[in-house]
């Protein structure tokens, strides 16, 4: 399977928050090297490859990812609706980064679902991981 | 699309050390000073090869790479994403990540972790490949 040649990434924390509930959404905070970047592949982290987030927050467990949506909007639409996190984390589909084909994601109007509460806590952060090229 | 190949002239290796009773803060950048030697280069490739148990992800080390312009290449790129098979410790993803890398400034790039790190001897935590 083809995978990116990587020129640039950025590495982006989303924190769930102080209260976690189901379809509960949080949205992305704004990220000034990624505005109006070519995305073309993501990745997402699990406490396995991350024992503590960078800002020192508990990362989310791979179980916990399975609880976790992803939705990427580029403009205003959901281009990326609902895509399982845990899809998204190398470890757990074989070392694979899932690619896209050369996204402007809007990340302020991108955001994580919480489906599900069993496997995750407030205050946890999920890890992003964007491969990008500049405009 | 299919397989790909790419071919590497080179590999050079750069491990990170950790003194005795050297206490490592997390908060703090560690710049690759003196190691020029990478200038130019285009990196074709990295893996790292961890040398004490769950290095990478238990300490949650990164790297942040800049090219000679001091543009951000890789902005807290996790280690444990970089492992790769044959290795003593970590969890090897069997794919080989791939870059392209130009102008690399090692210099100018540091690599930094999460958790702060304190050995009562002297420690080789991991060693980074650069393949160009």
């Amino acid at each position: 399977m083809l995978q990116p040649i990587v020129e640039k990434s950025y590495l982006v924390e989303l924190n769930l928050g102080t209260v976690v509930g189901a379809q509960r959404q949080v949205n992305f905070q704004f990220i000034p090297q990624l505005k109006d970047a070519i995305i073309y592949g993501v990745e997402v982290f699990s406490i396995a490859q991350f024992s503590l987030s960078p800002n020192g927050a508990t990362v989310v467990s791979a179980l916990g990812l399975s609880d976790l949506t992803v939705t990427f909007a580029v403009g205003d639409d959901q281009d990326v609706f609902l895509q399982p996190c845990a899809d998204l984390n190398p470890a757990l589909v074989g070392g694979f980064i899932r690619m896209y084909n050369n996204k402007r994601f809007n990340l302020t109007k991108s955001f994580i679902t919480m489906q599900g509460v069993a496997n995750i806590a407030a205050n946890q952060a999920v890890l992003f991981n964007f491969f990008y090229r500049s405009k | 699309m299919g397989k790909q190949v790419r071919v590497y002239d080179n590999t050079y290796s750069l491990p990170i050390d950790v003194t005795v009773g050297q206490i490592v803060n997390s908060s703090t950048p560690k710049y690759f000073t003196g190691y020029s030697y990478l200038r130019g280069k285009k990196i074709k490739a990295i893996s790292i090869m961890p040398l004490l148990v769950n290095a990478p992800s238990g300490l949650g080390l990164m790297l942040t790479l800049r090219d000679g312009k001091g543009n951000e290449l890789l902005y807290n790129y996790p280690m444990s994403d970089l492992i790769v098979s044959n290795v003593q410790f970590g969890s090897p993803l069997n794919r080989l990540r791939l870059f392209n890398l130009y102008d690399l400034d090692l210099e100018n790039s540091y690599w930094s972790q999460t958790q702060n790190i304190g050995y009562g001897a002297a420690q080789r935590i991991v060693i980074i490949n650069f393949h160009y």
